[in-house]
């Protein structure tokens, strides 16, 4: 691990993984679209509404996968001090809270036809809008701390303490009364969604997943060019003041 | 496109609805850190310029 603590090393198995990445994304998104979306059946009971599954569950699902992947790479950080771990945590932050917000609204215009509403405040609708907030919290702490040293110890902390919420998410809907559908993917005696909706959803979640280190990839670079900006401002003040000695 | 609305059934609005709300958020946040990463590596070798520069006028770099 310690390996790719160096931003050049990294920024080499950036390079050769980023046409990888890219292709399995597109790959995946161009079978999950048309076998799902334009060719997939429709659903005996929602009828043709079931074609918003395609994007609302790998939504969700990056949600939770992103906001664990942050909390681990905290983890990392705080324990090891691994350089790259907090930049990959900082970047992640965005990107998982634009896939809740947008598992939020696309589960909104699911819920209209289906529910008959567009919100309810049962258990599942609100744990995922809590884990929203968590991902704003973050970003406003990385934000309001200048200290860079003082806002990872921080953030690292916000992150592993909200993690309690991903079970909460999980498994809201065994705990409580709820108008969301129990889970029919991920359930210990295998899934109970047909085939023919379950291969274009795995695909739509595996070019999600792509789409994410995609993103990743660049918020990090960005976010280490950043690094090495300050770092050389810092070099040139000390310069010009040692100069001016 | 008349056809393709009818063929979505009343539901329609909501499924175009969730695929754009889908589309313009994800191709959103890419356009975002792609400008973002090209903007750092402006400043970064704009930095890195000034650096050499600086070290050849006071002749560090010789």
């Amino acid at each position: 691990m310690h390996y790719f603590a160096n931003p050049t090393r990294f920024q080499r198995l950036m390079d050769i993984l980023r046409p990888w990445v890219v292709g399995v994304m597109l790959a995946m998104l161009a079978y999950g679209l048309l076998a799902g979306t334009v060719f997939g059946p429709a659903d005996r009971l929602q009828g043709e509404s079931v074609r918003i599954l395609y994007i609302h569950v790998p939504s969700a699902w990056m949600a939770m996968f992103i906001y664990v992947a942050i909390a681990a790479a905290s983890f990392v950080a705080l324990v090891w001090r691994h350089p790259l771990a907090l930049i990959a945590a900082r970047a992640s932050a965005p990107i998982g809270a634009v896939f809740t917000l947008l598992a939020l609204i696309t589960g909104s215009l699911w819920g209209k036809p289906t529910w008959g509403t567009f919100w309810v405040w049962d258990g599942r609708l609100t744990s995922v809008l809590v884990l929203f907030f968590l991902y704003l919290g973050y970003m406003a702490l990385w934000q309001a701390l200048e200290d860079e040293e003082k806002a990872g110890r921080a953030t690292s902390i916000l992150a592993l303490v909200g993690t309690v919420n991903i079970p909460i998410i999980k498994f809201s809907v065994d705990w409580w009364n709820t108008l969301h559908q129990p889970a029919s993917v991920v359930r210990l005696d295998g899934p109970t969604i047909d085939p023919s909706m379950l291969w274009p959803l795995l695909a739509m979640g595996l070019a999600f997943k792509a789409y994410y280190v995609w993103v990743l990839f660049a918020r990090m670079e960005a976010l280490m060019d950043a690094r090495r900006v300050q770092a050389a401002q810092l070099r040139a003040a000390q310069h010009a003041a040692g100069g001016a000695l | 496109m008349t056809a393709f609305l009818d063929s979505l059934g009343p539901h329609g609005p909501y499924i175009l609805g969730a695929y754009g709300v889908v589309t313009a958020g994800l191709v959103g946040l890419a356009y975002d850190s792609l400008m973002r990463r090209k903007q750092w590596r402006k400043r970064r070798d704009s930095a890195r310029g000034d650096a050499r520069r600086d070290a050849s006028n006071t002749g560090e770099g010789s």
